[in-house]
């Protein structure tokens, strides 16, 4: 063990605010720079839509299975999307094996409110014959590493992974009430929106972090995640608690977050043209 | 603004409770401890916070688990929780009437309901939530067909202090200029709820108190 | 949080308060609590409080398909939650025993008693009928929660409505909503009422109690809960405890229930009409936001209409002096122990008592079964544990 180590052991604090005083980070970033992004997909065969993307250390699969289920009552056209995102213990010792923590569940409730809020879907596209055959999308997202940031890497994969779903095409017969599923015949789904999120650690009044890691999060209180679109406008805005923030910074994460959204969707773009 | 209204220590079982209403949603929160803790949930230089949300309808989903998490954060930032260590404190939230407005309800809920129990806080919170009509125009606590009607919805939670914000939850796209006027008009709504909040805690401690 | 453990001192209080005829709150030994009924804004919630025992009821419905075996019958079911809130004690998410027993108790009284007209919620046979969720909510646990959830879900069923439906051709069904059409009301052929009895068995006399408070609930060494209607029909008894009574107390019991049966469910109806008369003169109903009192609110009411009572008659005093209870009460600290031992030597004297005393016999060993549904010569029973 080097001194730096025993020093971080034993006094996690001071070790980490004296980077901080320097303006730095103990992985040598500024508080405002982001790590590298990478971005593969259709990582799972056996999926319809699948992506890989690696955010720093934070690793994370998103699988899209497409199910044809039956339409509700209240909307007859409608399909469905229904995001999960799953935490195991190997991804880091802060989730416990069980039902999903509250993390988890954070996380999938984000990505929903995503989807609705930014309209990324036309949910009737899904549908195939009005009340009665509609696609069913399950977004499963798996983190395999967890180094902080799972809100922003776990919309990358969500959006790589939605762009990369290809759909056969169903035939229905309506005499006798079948449907036939043609394998052979695929067709990519189209998306209204793509929405990039930054989060953001709040370490003090006057220290903020972009893309924390882990270490980052543990250090800092409370995260500020904001998703922006493609024209700028703010789709959603997610702060649960944590350390007061000036209503002026919030403006300078909403500049910092639109040249990131630049950054990633040409980084997706560049992967699925692949 | 819509009407806000308030009842302290609604109920006898626990150590603090209020039943507060803006509009026409209602929630009741109660407040037990400082008290005993579980083993596994001890903590050495803190108090454990647990916040429990139940639905007037069926079992908690994951929305309420969403909102409890939210309410967790919030409240775990205002109140001294190193004055505790080794102890507990519980915050049960019950939506009593849905009117669009749950988690403001319920947030301004669990404030008073911390200040009638006592608790040690740094500042007492205020939610607002209030939403942008398509014509443009920002209603502050709108009701749930308004909500219906409206393209964004958003909820600031402000500190009694300086009123920074302590935590944000938005739905529905918005650019970011109507953001700040949305939080700019939330912030002078949340005055009025501090103030109100005053009323109601000097109400309390008052001695001439109507018997009715 | 645990449950803070009642203390000896605690319970001879009780029960030696019982023995001079009185109540921690003042109250006849067959007298209930001040029970009051408040509505929601909308069709089907509903708050009862029992003194400062307080459950809401919600009525929630949809559309679903029947069971094969009855296809043309509604469904309808009632599920207990218990929260931190009621007491600090319980564990969100997570069953005891009193949640079972209220369970039980609102199934056997609510669902299997059939109240409720299950045929009249088929929109179609075999294909689709109502299904109605009855969710109820404990806030405060002040004792007697049998009861206060029986009269809140009761009023929330009679009080919900459903949206209007029609049929189309093809066998689909569409819900209209509230302001489309005139929604329909339920129709409640019977009205279940639920009454509670505490017994304390105290040198082989048995004292009956209506109502039992929380601590009174801690003390008492069994109770009856009766599920019965104003036609003259049980629907289900409750027998949990260490306690054996005669065949005897167990219909004075009944027929003390079935007296009070009528002036109960009558009560429920009214309060329930009033409020759906009021919401048709209004445009809006408020809800709960200004007509729920507080828990302390009741408390000062109760002192101020004891105020008001003893200064027009004399209060009366209990006819034991003092010092003589206090000094029964330190040997009985030491002797009383009237739940375990068979043979308790008595260190009271029988005293004169305003209310109603019956003879029992001697406290039994507990039998083997946990409730029993007819009345046999005698009725044995155990903890529902």
């Amino acid at each position: 063990m080097t001194t730096m180590d025993i020093w971080k052991t034993f006094e996690p604090d001071t070790y980490y605010k004296s980077f901080l005083e320097k303006n730095k980070r103990p992985d040598g970033r500024g508080l405002m720079s982001v790590r590298p992004i990478t971005v593969k997909v259709g990582t799972i065969t056996t999926a319809d839509g699948s992506s890989t993307v690696r955010v720093g250390h934070t690793t994370v699969i998103c699988g899209i299975k497409a199910e044809i289920a039956t339409p509700v009552l209240r909307n007859p056209n409608q399909g469905f999307i229904v995001p999960n995102v799953e935490l195991y213990p190997c991804c880091s010792h802060m989730f416990k094996i069980g039902p999903p923590g509250e993390k988890a569940m954070a996380t999938s409730q984000f990505l929903k409110n995503v989807i609705s809020s930014a309209k990324v879907l036309d949910l009737t596209d899904l549908c195939i014959v009005h009340n009665k055959l509609a696609w069913c999308l399950y977004c499963d997202v798996v983190c395999i590493n967890y180094d902080g940031n799972l809100y922003d890497a776990a919309l990358i994969a969500l959006m790589a992974a939605l762009q990369n779903v290809k759909l056969p095409a169903v035939s229905y017969d309506e005499e006798n009430d079948k449907a036939s599923v043609d394998i052979e015949r695929t067709l990519p789904i189209t998306l209204k929106a793509r929405p990039v999120a930054s989060t953001f650690t709040v370490y003090s009044d006057s220290i903020q972090l972009m893309d924390p890691t882990a270490e980052d999060e543990t250090q800092g209180s409370g995260e500020v995640t904001v998703v922006l679109l493609e024209n700028g406008s703010l789709c959603t805005t997610h702060k649960p608690g944590g350390q007061l923030i000036l209503p002026n910074i919030l403006d300078t994460f909403v500049d910092l977050a639109k040249q990131r959204v630049h950054a990633v969707n040409t980084l997706i773009g560049k992967e699925i043209n692949e | 603004m819509a009407k806000h209204a308030c009842q302290l220590n609604f109920l006898s079982r626990s150590d603090g409770s209020a039943l507060y209403s803006i509009g026409n949603t209602v929630a009741l929160a109660s407040v037990n401890g400082p008290g005993e803790v579980k083993k596994s949930n001890r903590h050495y230089n803190r108090s454990h916070l647990e916040v429990c949300y139940s639905p007037s309808t069926g079992q908690s989903m994951i929305g309420e688990r969403t909102l409890e998490s939210v309410i967790l954060h919030t409240v775990e930032q205002v109140i001294l929780v190193h004055l505790h260590p080794r102890t507990a404190t519980n915050v049960t939230i019950q939506e009593m009437q849905s009117d669009g407005l749950a988690l403001s309800t319920s947030v301004n809920a669990t404030c008073l309901a911390l200040l009638d129990a006592g608790v040690q806080m740094k500042s007492p919170f205020a939610a607002v939530t209030c939403c942008l009509t398509p014509s443009g125009t920002i209603i502050i606590e709108p009701t749930e067909a308004e909500l219906k009607e409206s393209e964004a919805l958003a909820t600031f939670v402000f500190d009694g202090q300086a009123l920074n914000v302590l935590s944000a939850h938005q739905e529905g796209c918005l650019d970011s200029e109507n953001f700040y006027a949305c939080l700019r008009k939330c912030q002078t709504a949340a005055k009025d709820v501090l103030n109100f909040y005053r009323r109601i805690m000097e109400e309390k401690y008052s001695s001439d108190k109507s018997y009715n | 949080m645990k449950e803070v453990p009642l203390s000896t001192c605690e319970r001879t209080s009780i029960v030696s308060a019982l023995q001079a005829g009185l109540r921690y709150d003042n109250r006849e030994f067959l007298e209930v609590r001040d029970i009051t009924l408040t509505f929601g804004k909308d069709y089907g919630c509903c708050t009862a409080t029992i003194g400062q025992t307080r459950v809401i009821a919600q009525v929630t419905c949809e559309v679903v398909e029947p069971r094969p075996s009855r296809p043309n019958e509604g469904k309808l079911s009632v599920a207990v939650h218990l929260s931190p809130m009621a007491a600090p004690h319980f564990e969100p998410g997570r069953g005891n025993d009193l949640v079972d027993e209220l369970q039980l108790i609102l199934d056997r009284n609510i669902k299997e008693s059939r109240c409720l007209d299950l045929e009249s919620l088929c929109i179609m046979a075999d294909e689709s009928v109502w299904h109605l969720r009855v969710d109820v909510t404990v806030l405060n646990h002040a004792g007697n929660l049998g009861d206060a959830c029986n009269i809140a879900s009761v009023a929330a069923l009679r009080h919900f409505h459903r949206p209007d439906v029609t049929v189309e051709e093809d066998g689909r069904v569409t819900v209209h909503t509230l302001e489309e059409r005139e929604p329909i009301p339920t129709f409640m052929k019977k009205v279940p009422v639920c009454l509670t009895y505490a017994f304390f068995i105290v040198d082989d006399y048995c004292y009956m109690l209506m109502d039992p408070s929380e601590k009174e609930e801690r003390v008492m060494s069994g109770k009856l809960i009766v599920g019965l209607n104003p036609h003259g029909e049980i629907t289900s008894l409750v027998f949990p405890g260490r306690v054996s009574l005669q065949k005897e107390q167990i219909v004075s019991c009944i027929r003390n229930a079935f007296s009070k049966a009528k002036s109960s469910a009558e009560m429920v109806q009214k309060a329930v009409d009033e409020d759906i008369e009021k919401r048709k003169s209004l445009i809006k109903p408020e809800g709960f936001i200004n007509c729920l009192a507080s828990d302390a609110r009741y408390a000062r009411q109760r002192i101020m209409r004891k105020i008001k009572t003893t200064s027009k008659t004399e209060f009366k005093i209990p006819q034991e002096p003092v010092e003589d209870l206090q000094e029964s009460m330190d040997e009985i600290q030491i002797k009383f122990d009237p739940f375990d031992s068979d043979e308790v030597t008595t260190p009271m004297k029988v005293k004169q008592h305003t209310a109603k005393k019956v003879k029992v016999s001697k406290p039994r060993e507990v039998a083997s079964e946990s409730e029993e549904e007819e009345e046999e010569g005698k009725l044995t029973s155990q903890d529902l544990q």
